[in-house]
């Protein structure tokens, strides 16, 4: 082998170290008993150095940890769902119409524009909103404001997606007889398929990720997997063996649609 | 005189509606707030001016963008480079298509999981009583101070680099798979050396994932503050304060809505420059 | 919905998009039963043109009329209009069968009614047995025959075909045809054919419409674009080899009109009176002769030239040998048959002044030589 391609390989080895490394760390350490996480040596064979326990899961079962998951899948597949239908038809405008009021470039660049925004420039105002509306630690709170933020999202993945359905599969539905509903419907949504698929798939991964709104308009009711995170650290004992065990689970859904929906990932950035 | 079709517009009304709602509301509150600021239980007074001049007085601040652009600048100029040379590797070393494509898949897990998961892993890492130093403890080399004032901002950046890498990796390694073979036949043929082969063939092909991903990668590290709020804390004292966390300090902490209000505006025009910018390339 | 066969009228049609003008005064009247050849070389405005007569788009100003009926804001389902497209535009997701069925599904009529329709008209263009394969697993001809039999099914009155053959193989193509000229006689609808092919207007010969830059610039029979073409551009479009063009001035001689070629001069009795003193002689490949050596010596005035081959090119059953003689174009000569002429070769040629065309120096047409000799 030449030296070359064996210094390339022994690169690419170490970064893949680098990356599983912290991935195999955290899988052990969900399966560690709280005493064992952090000693010296450290323990990072399970049955070798440890035994596996299941005390982290046990926790999450057995508290509140487990509602957490089902907050964030509640609230992320309510957005999403929300959010898919009115994204789609201002998708459809986009991709028609690109002449047109409201449907042209200046108009998608805005939406753009939306997706830059830093939370933490809007996160006050927003809080404060649903605090004057009395809906603080709601559902709906946290539903509506996922719904606004995965608009831009889900537009930008699915303007391109219909991009790519031949015009003229329309034009023959139109001499065909049908109007745009039927259009939609019968046409447009089932040549669509996997994409549209897609889009659902990662507008809902993007805000089963989020971190920072379920942070703040959240509270005691309303706590997603990614805020419960931090509840595990007050006090002076870190329960880092749960915190493992919900990084655990909570890759879970992202992996699934990583491998499922890899084709499109690059969409979410480039657009097609 | 041609008839003006209605139907484009009702197509963006729903999503329109549903952005306004809010989009409404944040735009005048912080216009609001930054123009006017209302002691608690007091009067709404004049503060624009005021707040424009603390803007430029306030040393903090200016820190805190000097740390989010070293921070940004940094972090992005690792993961694009390291993420051009791994997507690089994969094409040039992995020649079996299977095998290429399950390393890949590997090397984009962390950019699928959430701040919040990614922030914890490397808590754990980085704590002072953390893996990385139990492991150079058992190696008998001294443990590293990773969240100590001096070290705690290249941490994080070593976290981002952990987590983002892949998506430079991505795009980049899109590009290069698009370049077609012929090329390097060629280039072989002509007996160019690595560096010139690069410069000449793939260069072209990446340079816009290149810039594309530098440029996302920029935007979304400034725009981001799960990690710092999970692992730092924006400590010890203002060592990791970037300008994202400074705000949300003035908004939460501090409660100077007023003030708050000015920075977030100054950031979400900030956003609508680079936005425009990025517009531009990608039009390309 | 009519019972006849309705004529189509277009008014004043104009269009613009991003503010080009893409139709300009369309003024048309295509009679009943007939099948309309749309000709033009592409971006001429023909696809636009379809689409406004089948109700896809909407003209700027102007009307359509079906039988003296306004249909200008009707939708095409509503005008009774059929589509086939240039790229057949099938439905991937469905079968043959429902692409078929898919204009009777709207109109909501009974199950058996809508099979009973589709199995007979797929019967008539052959694909019964294609029927439950999806679009991806048939050939372009097939797939144009699934086209053309969903376009027939609903029992459209008019049906407009954009480019229908481009996307199919040489002989399929001339299948095709002959398809379609069979299919427009028995069913008798009025089919409109927008095509860039000449060999199309060649193939349905009774009505051409020939555009240009979104206007139409001559309509008339096939024999008539072709003897008394308004322009250079229907002449060089018509034929199956382009025109050749020889410029030349016009002098007196004697009391006689001359045309200087530069290659040789062409005397006439007259010449209609022109504002410039120089005239474009166009000159068809067909007919050229190439004079052998000791073949029997040609009637009537002719005109010849001398030239270099440059190539020939053997097209079918056909040659066209290129001849330089002098000029800034070689000069095209189609022979029937297969003949082999070495470049470099003196050759000789020869045309009668009869079937010379007469342009000026606009383009436009004059006369024909005949029309001067009688």
């Amino acid at each position: 082998m030449k030296l070359s391609r064996l210094l390339g390989l022994i690169g690419l080895a170490i970064f893949g170290l680098f990356i599983i490394g912290p991935l195999y760390i955290t899988i052990v350490t969900a399966m560690k008993n709280i005493n064992e996480v952090f000693t010296i040596p450290p323990k990072l064979i399970p049955y070798t150095d440890f035994e596996p326990s299941s005390e982290a899961f046990d926790f999450i079962f057995n508290t509140r940890g487990k509602y957490t998951f089902i907050t964030s899948l509640i609230v992320a597949s309510t957005a999403t769902a929300i959010a898919l239908i009115p994204s789609l038809l201002a998708a459809y405008g986009f991709s028609r119409y690109p002449r047109a009021a409201m449907n042209d470039e200046r108009s998608f660049f805005t939406l753009l524009t939306l997706r830059m925004v830093p939370p933490f420039a809007v996160v006050l105002p927003i809080f404060l909103y649903w605090n004057q509306l009395g809906l603080f630690d709601t559902y709906p709170a946290l539903i509506w404001t996922y719904t606004v933020f995965s608009v831009p999202l889900a537009i930008w993945l699915l303007k391109g997606f219909v991009d790519e359905v031949s015009p003229s599969i329309e034009d023959a539905a139109k001499v065909d007889g049908y109007g745009f509903l039927d259009r939609l419907r019968r046409f447009v949504i089932p040549m669509l398929g996997p994409a549209l698929a897609a889009t659902v798939a990662l507008v809902w991964l993007f805000l089963w990720n989020e971190f920072l709104f379920a942070l703040k308009l959240g509270g005691s009711r309303v706590v997603t997997y990614t805020a419960y995170l931090p509840q595990l650290r007050v006090g002076q004992r870190v329960q880092w063996n749960v915190l493992g065990a919900i990084g655990v689970l909570g890759a879970i859904p992202p992996l699934i649609i990583l491998i499922l929906f890899r084709k499109y990932l690059i969409r979410v950035y480039l657009g097609r | 005189m041609p008839k003006k079709n209605f139907f484009p517009i009702f197509l963006q009304i729903p999503i329109t509606v549903i952005i306004w709602s809010l989009v409404g509301f944040v735009l005048a509150w912080l216009i609001y707030s930054f123009l006017y600021s209302t002691p608690p239980g007091g009067q709404p007074t004049f503060a624009a001016l005021n707040n424009i001049l603390t803007v430029f007085s306030d040393s903090r601040l200016f820190n805190a963008v000097l740390r989010t652009i070293y921070y940004a600048g940094v972090g992005t100029a690792i993961e694009v480079i390291l993420g051009m040379l791994v997507a690089l590797a994969l094409v040039n070393f992995i020649s079996n298509s299977t095998v290429r494509f399950a390393v890949l898949m590997i090397f984009l897990t962390p950019m699928a999981l959430s701040e919040a998961i990614a922030s914890h892993i490397w808590l754990m890492l980085l704590t002072p009583q953390g893996y990385l130093n139990s492991i150079l403890r058992f190696l008998g080399l001294p443990p590293v101070g990773w969240l100590s004032e001096s070290m705690a901002l290249t941490s994080l950046i070593l976290a981002d680099v952990w987590q983002w890498t892949s998506l430079p990796l991505l795009l980049i390694y899109a590009a290069r798979v698009s370049i077609p073979q012929e090329l390097y036949e060629m280039a072989s043929l002509e007996r160019l050396s690595v560096f010139k082969t690069f410069r000449v063939v793939t260069w072209p092909y990446i340079r816009n994932a290149v810039v594309v991903a530098a440029l996302l990668r920029f935007i979304f590290m400034y725009i981001t503050i799960d990690k710092v709020l999970l692992i730092t804390f924006g400590g010890p004292g203002l060592a990791t304060e970037t300008l994202g966390y400074y705000i949300w300090m003035q908004s939460f902490s501090y409660r100077n809505l007023s003030y708050a209000a000015t920075l977030s505006l100054a950031t979400l025009i900030g956003a609508a420059i680079i936005a425009y910018i990025f517009w531009r390339m990608m039009k390309r | 919905m009519k019972r006849f066969l309705p004529t189509i009228k277009l008014v004043d049609i104009c269009k613009k998009s991003n503010g080009a003008i893409i139709l300009k005064n369309i003024n048309m009247e295509v009679p009943d039963k007939s099948l309309y050849v749309i000709l033009g070389p592409p971006r001429s405005g023909k696809s636009a043109l379809g689409r406004i007569i089948a109700g896809l788009d909407t003209p700027d100003t102007g009307r359509i009329l079906f039988d003296d009926q306004d249909v200008t804001n009707l939708g095409p389902a509503e005008r009774n209009v059929s589509m086939v497209f240039q790229d057949f535009a099938l439905y991937p997701h469905l079968t043959a069968f429902d692409n078929i069925a898919s204009p009777l599904r709207k109109l909501k009529l009974p199950k058996e009614e809508i099979r009973k329709r589709v199995l007979e008209v797929a019967e008539y263009l052959k694909i019964s047995h294609r029927l439950t394969h999806y679009p991806s697993e048939l050939s372009g001809g097939e797939k144009q025959r699934v086209a053309i039999a969903r376009a027939l099914v609903k029992g459209a009155q008019i049906i407009i075909l954009d480019e229908p053959f481009v996307r199919l193989d040489y002989k399929v193509r001339e299948d095709m045809r002959a398809e379609l000229y069979r299919l427009q006689k028995d069913v008798g609808v009025n089919v409109i054919l927008l095509s860039s092919d000449p060999v199309d207007a060649m193939s349905f010969s009774e009505n051409i419409a020939f555009m240009r830059d979104g206007e139409i610039v001559q309509i008339g029979s096939l024999t008539k674009l072709y003897d008394n073409p308004k322009n250079i551009f229907v002449a060089r479009y018509i034929g199956v080899i382009e025109m050749n063009f020889i410029p030349a001035k016009i002098i007196q001689e004697n009391n006689r009109k001359v045309l200087d070629t530069g290659i040789g001069k062409i005397a006439l009795p007259t010449i209609p009176q022109l504002s410039e003193n120089e005239v474009l002689i166009g000159v068809r490949p067909e007919h050229i002769c190439i004079e052998e050596e000791g073949g029997p010596p040609h009637a009537g005035n002719t005109f010849t030239i001398e030239g270099r081959v440059k190539i020939t090119e053997v097209i079918g059953s056909e040659t066209i040998v290129h001849l330089d003689v002098g000029l800034t174009e070689p000069i095209r000569i189609l022979i029937p048959g297969i003949y082999k002429k070495n470049p470099g070769e003196v050759l000789k040629a020869t045309f009668n002044i009869s079937n010379i065309y007469l342009f000026n120096v606009n383009g436009l047409f004059i006369c024909k030589g005949g029309d001067i000799l009688g």
